[in-house]
């Protein structure tokens, strides 16, 4: 009995798994660079970024600036075009101070910054980014 | 010896499946035009800014953009007058004439120079002081996307159709700047990296 249990709930979290990360993972992972200083390490699915456009309050959506909404569909072909090219650097600043570095690299946008007092790292599926954006148009009532 | 003629069809099959695989997606690659931006400050606090993006990003996400003077692709610009001129005006002539130098203008401490030759618009200026020269900025656009941008009506640019047209062009330097401590230089190539 125990073990019927036992293979269910592994089947469960195996499905569940996949399903809570079939578009991937988000990753951030910021590190301070002052002795003993704060290391942030998140590893989330990047389906709570869609599913979590869906629950924001409509209320909300109707007080979204004009210029962000008129901004979305233009993030969306971005969005939709940077997974179609090749991998790259899209854009890298560096300076003696700092580097910052955001990056195509395989189905993911990553941002790195490498400062004196920090270094982020941020990963994002851009399937995600798209589907979020997509249904956060699909929200956005019209003006 | 006998030789098994499936030893040599199953490798040759292979590479050719291999090939027919890959080079579409390598011609894809090849084909694909990149604009790329760099932006170099000398000195202690100097910065490097590298951008690289592919025409067909800027292709795909200009026509979504809606601002106030910018829809599908194309720029309103009722009065696009630099120093009382009428650029657009200006464009259009230098469209329909020979090559040639068009505008030269001379002054103490700027010249500045439009002409345009082998299917190229080009815009130098040159600002001196005290006899040394402090700027130099040169902009080299071809013909077809002057062309591109004036296709539309006639008080808007055509933004859209002039990535179009860049995108078929071949490589070339579009601007280059030289301060005292700074270089700027825009130019389009196949290439996805800036190096």
């Amino acid at each position: 009995m125990l073990a019927k249990f036992m293979t269910g709930l592994f089947y469960t979290t195996l499905v569940g798994g996949a399903v809570l990360f079939h578009e991937g993972a988000i990753t951030v992972n910021v590190q301070e660079k002052r002795p003993q200083g704060d290391h942030v390490y998140v590893l989330a699915p990047a389906t709570l970024v869609s599913w979590g456009v869906k629950f924001v309050p409509a209320e909300h959506l109707r007080r979204m600036p004009e210029e962000a909404r008129q901004s979305l569909p233009a993030l969306v072909a971005a969005a939709e075009q940077l997974e179609k090219i090749p991998d790259t650097v899209l854009v890298e600043i560096t300076s003696p101070r700092e580097r910052v570095k955001v990056e195509k690299r395989g189905n993911r946008l990553i941002v790195d910054v490498d400062s004196d007092r920090e270094s982020v790292h941020v990963s994002i599926p851009l399937r995600a980014v798209r589907h979020a954006v997509a249904e956060l148009q699909a929200r956005v009532p019209a003006t | 010896m006998k030789i098994n003629p499936g030893r040599i069809l199953l490798p040759l099959l292979t590479i050719a499946l291999l090939a027919a695989l890959t080079a579409p997606a390598a011609q894809a690659q090849a084909q694909e035009r990149w604009i790329h931006v760099r932006v170099v400050e000398s000195g202690d606090r100097g910065e490097t800014v590298r951008v690289n993006v592919p025409l067909a990003l800027a292709e795909a996400v200009l026509p979504s953009i809606k601002v106030k003077h910018l829809e599908n692709g194309k720029l309103k610009v009722n009065h696009v007058r630099i120093e009382d001129v009428d650029m657009r005006a200006i464009l259009a002539a230098v469209k329909n004439t020979q090559d040639g130098e068009f505008v030269t203008v001379e002054s103490k401490r700027e010249n500045v120079r439009v002409a345009k030759k082998s299917g190229y618009l080009l815009v130098e200026v040159r600002e001196t002081r005290d006899g040394v020269e402090k700027e130099r900025v040169d902009v080299k656009v071809p013909m077809t996307v002057v062309e591109a941008l004036l296709s539309g009506e006639k008080n808007e640019l055509d933004l859209l159709a002039a990535i179009r047209a860049l995108s078929k062009h071949g490589d070339v330097e579009l601007v280059s700047v030289k301060e005292r401590n700074t270089t700027v230089r825009v130019w389009i190539d196949s290439k996805n990296t800036s190096e």
